[in-house]
């Protein structure tokens, strides 16, 4: 009996206990901040996690905000830049709690601070985008592009005040994408069009030109070439010539009557082939001796051809 | 009516044995239950995941690794299960949304439900990607923030249009393509570091980069305007590659034809010059004999080739030679004799061929 009253006494502390706790106690998560408010009234902020103790409802109020990041996307507006061109720019905005005393009183829900952090992102990024031109925007050149400084000054201009009077940190803003108004698409679509079709007329033109210059370039190539071996095919022959007339001269210079002989007696025999007729007076040898023969009756063909 | 009684106690009894044994097995049943709630904080963790304890919702120290988890039942204590060797991914596809949209010879961009965004030559493009990314570190990527995906979406797409604004169409369509990838993921990589996500990215693919349907074929025009370029190129750049070689062949055997000439000529005078020497040394031996020796010998090759006429006697009269075809037709013969007899006035020694001397026969040859 006396063990039974023991085990019951325990678990009415353990009941007792949780129950105090459940009322006085509350956690604080790691990513929360807590304000105690004492009837209504702010009394203390918890930043760290963990367990804390307060007075029992309805003396103080416990009121957690998530301190995570929040991703916001800001309405999209047109816009103009300094050039006076319209642009569509979507931007978005990462931005958490920072002052929840300040957060809870100026906001109270995270539905209404996103509007506010839309209007107020919303205007500066109007007017910072009032201040660069269309071609700080979009270009070839990359350095030109001034598109973090834009997501950067919007930053600067839109974190104090949302610090100061909303308990906001905006740690992000950032450039979605590039977009024009949907009537100017079109003029756009014609651009393009005509500088593709300007694109594909010059690829065209420069095969073109190209091909005619590789074919041109390899005509006169390829005459230089045989130019060149013709000259020193000239070269080499004329080398020769001079060579092979210092030989004969070396060679004839002994006797040059000589030569002259020989060379005339080859020359006939080069001249004279069986088209040739030569009409000779019997003085030339060998016919001299024919003549010889008939007055001297002594042996001559004439002779042999009688049996 | 005693026996009444003693039945209504007996049934009595009965309901409160009854009841009894039934509170003993609540009993037991609470027990379990508590049990089971005691035991509820002990976690598994996988293989993939480190896990985190929260305690009072404070995190207590460091991550802890796969394996088994002790901790305390929930109020007390809170496990978040953290997937840091799991490759996650995401699909960016908010810029291709729409496209079904798009109705015939509609010809424009709706700027919020076709989002696009612009090339550095103001060219309109649109685009998917992939990014593939691990959790680096867990408490950050768990408490930090409150849409990861969204934000991290987010910082793609700034990051992409960033990169694009600076890039021309033609280049983000082919040749930087990469590049384009690369550098979005560079850029948002320092951005996701500086909002202390958690997260590092693994890859960044670009899926498609496309110009809108509307001007779709005015792309390709370009791109089969390259590829004609390239057919007009090719066949020029063959001819070099044959043309060339070919007149290195040629230029080759010129100079080696008169590489062999030059050889010849030389030889020849070599040959000849020789030739001359040693003749030279005969002649002097014995000049006369030898010279009409070499006389006789050019005289008697030529002869015995060339037609021979000889004419008797020599240098005591003049002799006068006449050409006169061979006549062959009576009208050819006619006209020879009206020569011949208009011509009458000739040297009697003289006549078209050469004949005995003194002879007076008609010159030509009987028929």
């Amino acid at each position: 009996m006396n063990n039974n009253f023991l085990i019951r006494y325990l678990v009415a502390v353990v009941v007792l206990g949780i129950l105090i706790i459940s009322v006085v106690g509350f956690q604080v998560q790691q990513n929360e901040q807590v304000v105690i408010t004492r009837f209504g009234q702010p009394v203390r902020t918890i930043i760290q996690p963990g367990l804390y103790a307060k007075w029992p409802w309805p003396i103080e109020t416990v009121n957690t905000f998530d301190t995570r990041l929040n991703y916001t996307e800001i309405r999209i507006s047109e816009a103009l830049t300094r050039d006076k061109r319209n642009v569509l720019i979507p931007v978005f905005v990462a931005w958490k709690i920072a002052d929840s005393v300040k957060f809870m009183e100026s906001m109270g829900s995270q539905e209404n601070a996103e509007n506010k952090l839309d209007s107020l992102v919303g205007s500066n990024k109007n007017t910072i985008l009032g201040q660069y031109d269309f071609a700080q925007l979009v270009s070839v050149n990359p350095s030109d592009v001034r598109i973090s400084e834009i997501e950067e000054k919007i930053l600067q201009a839109s974190a104090r005040p949302a610090a100061s009077s909303f308990g906001i940190e905006i740690v992000q803003v950032g450039i979605q994408r590039l977009s024009l108004p949907e009537v100017n698409t079109r003029y756009v679509f014609d651009r393009m069009r005509a500088e593709r079709s300007q694109f594909a007329a010059r690829f065209r033109a420069e095969g073109n030109q190209q091909a005619h210059e590789i074919t041109s370039r390899t005509d006169a190539e390829q005459a230089k070439i045989l130019a060149q071996a013709n000259k020193t095919a000239e070269e080499t022959r004329g080398k020769a010539e001079a060579e092979a007339a210092r030989i004969y001269a070396t060679a004839t210079s002994s006797n040059p009557d000589f030569y002259k002989f020989l060379r005339e007696l080859d020359a006939l025999k080069r001249v004279v082939n069986s088209n040739t007729t030569l009409v000779l007076d019997t003085n030339t040898p060998p016919f001299n001796l024919l003549k010889a023969g008939s007055h001297s009756g002594g042996d001559n063909p004439a002779k042999t051809e009688k049996p | 009516m005693k026996s009444r009684k003693n039945d209504v106690l007996f049934s009595a009894h009965a309901t409160l044995a009854a009841l009894r044994s039934s509170i003993r097995l609540l009993r037991w049943g609470m027990l379990a239950l508590v049990l089971v709630y005691l035991t509820s904080g002990i976690t598994i963790v996988s293989s993939n995941e480190v896990g985190i304890t929260l305690r009072f919702g404070r995190p207590l120290g460091e991550v802890h690794p796969p394996g088994l988890l002790l901790a305390f039942p929930r109020p007390i204590d809170q496990v978040v299960l953290v997937p840091v060797k799991t490759v996650q991914e995401l699909t960016l596809t908010s810029w291709t949304t729409g496209e079904d949209y798009a109705s015939v010879g509609k010809n424009s961009l709706h700027p919020i439900k076709e989002p696009y965004t612009l090339t550095g030559d103001a060219n309109i493009i649109r685009a998917r990607f992939t990014a593939r990314f691990q959790v680096s570190d867990p408490l950050a990527y768990s408490f930090n923030t409150k849409d990861r995906e969204s934000l991290a979406k987010a910082v793609i797409y700034q990051c992409a249009c960033q990169v694009l604004a600076g890039t021309s169409v033609d280049d983000a369509l082919t040749s930087r393509r990469d590049f384009v990838a690369q550098e979005t993921m560079r850029l948002a990589q320092i951005q996701l570091n500086k909002l202390e996500m958690g997260i590092q990215l693994i890859a960044l693919e670009v899926k498609s980069i496309t110009p809108p349907q509307y001007v779709f074929s005015a792309f390709q025009d370009v791109v089969s305007a390259q590829v004609e370029a390239k057919t007009l190129v090719e066949p020029a750049k063959a001819y070099q590659a044959s043309a060339i070689p070919q007149a290195k062949a040629k230029a080759f055997e010129i100079t080696q034809a008169a590489d062999a000439k030059a050889d010849e000529i030389l030889s020849q005078a070599q040959g000849v010059s020789a030739s001359f020497q040693s003749q030279l040394k005969e002649y002097q031996k014995n000049p006369a004999t030898t010279r009409n020796r070499l006389y006789l010998e050019t005289l008697e090759s030529i002869l015995a080739k060339a037609r021979v006429v000889t004419v008797f006697p020599a240098g005591e009269k003049k002799i006068k030679l006449w050409m006169v075809p061979t006549a062959k037709t009576d009208a050819e013969e006619e006209m020879d004799e009206s020569v011949w007899q208009s011509s009458p006035s000739n040297d009697d020694s003289t006549s078209g061929i050469p004949r005995p001397d003194g002879d007076e026969t008609t010159p030509l040859p009987a028929r």
